[in-house]
């Protein structure tokens, strides 16, 4: 009997995980997201120095919460998001505002995909 | 690489935890769900230990989904007797008294190479002397012999046998083994004074064994 309720601790023990990992990856994408997406804005709005606030913050959240999000996924996801918001930030500081949209529009992209491939639905589970 | 040192020794420590609380079947002894959810884990536990860009809960989350449902199953497998069948299968015999099945044997793809392959692992040369013989749940076959082939037991001659006494090993290279001590009722004192009369000490043994009749047995070191 004990074995059973060995293996029932052991699957709380791993749905919490789950679930935290879960909780983890969708609130911080979803704020690095609102971050990218009112950076994107306030460049075409050609509000520069807002945009620039906006990209350091989702670079600050993204740094904030990299290790305890490498616990769950993979680094390369990760390190990709990472290089593209780094570049993005580049790319605004310079004034080169077609090469930001392109970078911050594949940070946006990279950052739905990892948040999105979190979710269980039927398309993801198969 | 120290990465892959440190992963590797948790996920080793993992698979032993995983492995002791699936039981202590071995191999031969397993259900075939059994024998492939282990290799499904030993499978996945490679992954993080050579991958260090992998996470490694992405390596333990599902060896311990399938732990849990191992024993799950297991658990529900011995409450109801329809899961049972429905996951290990059910027996099949294979020779009905002393005539092979053939449409058994057909349906499980044994071929009679196969069958009497397995009858000669059990000291069985002639088919004839078989009465019965079923294909368990996990592929091994059981047999029982016909009553005139079958061996000679002390209760068919009607002898009178003493009780039989499990012996347990008390010292093992010259230390005590406690729970075999408490088996057989035994103290460390009581030992000491056997091995005092036997002209010996604790250092010279080797193995000692002894049974909860007080017989016992001293195999002393070599050159001591």
């Amino acid at each position: 009997m004990y074995r059973l309720y060995g293996a029932l601790s052991v699957l709380g023990a791993v749905l919490l995980i789950s679930l935290f990992g879960f909780y983890l990856n969708k609130t911080t994408s979803d704020s690095i997201i609102d971050h990218l997406d009112a950076s994107f804005e306030s460049a075409e709005e050609g509000k520069t120095d807002r945009a620039i606030d906006e990209i350091n913050e989702a670079q600050k959240l993204l740094h904030s919460r990299l290790e305890t999000m490498f616990l769950f996924v993979s680094h390369r996801k990760l390190d990709e998001i990472e290089q593209c918001i780094n570049k993005s930030k580049y790319y605004l500081i310079n004034n080169d505002l077609t090469s930001f949209y392109v970078y911050c529009s594949s940070s946006l992209e990279l950052i739905r995909d990892y948040r999105d491939m979190e979710y269980p639905t039927f398309y993801n589970i198969l | 690489m120290i990465i892959s040192v440190i992963r590797t020794i948790i996920l080793y420590v993992l698979i032993l935890f995983a492995v002791r609380m699936m039981g202590k079947r071995q191999i031969s002894e397993m259900q075939t769900s059994e024998l492939v959810i282990t290799l499904l884990m030993s499978n996945i536990a490679t992954i993080p230990m050579q991958d260090t860009e992998q996470s490694m809960l992405s390596g333990i989350v599902p060896i311990m989904i399938l732990l849990v449902c191992e024993i799950l199953i297991s658990y529900l497998m011995l409450k109801r007797s329809g899961i049972r069948k429905l996951v290990c299968g059910k027996p099949v015999i294979v020779i009905n008294n002393g005539i092979i099945e053939q449409k058994a044997m057909k349906e499980l793809r044994l071929s009679t190479e196969d069958l009497f392959s397995q009858l000669r692992q059990k000291d069985i040369f002639d088919i004839a002397e078989v009465a019965y013989a079923v294909i368990e749940t996990n592929g091994t076959l059981s047999v029982l012999k016909k009553s005139q082939d079958d061996n000679i037991k002390a209760k068919d001659l009607k002898i009178k046998t003493q009780p039989s006494e499990l012996k347990v090993v008390v010292i093992s290279d010259g230390e005590f083994a406690d729970s075999s001590m408490r088996f057989c009722g035994l103290e460390k004192d009581k030992i000491k004074r056997i091995l005092k009369k036997e002209n010996t000490s604790l250092d010279e043994v080797f193995i000692m064994t002894a049974d909860s009749s007080g017989a016992y047995q001293i195999i002393k070191k070599e050159g001591k």
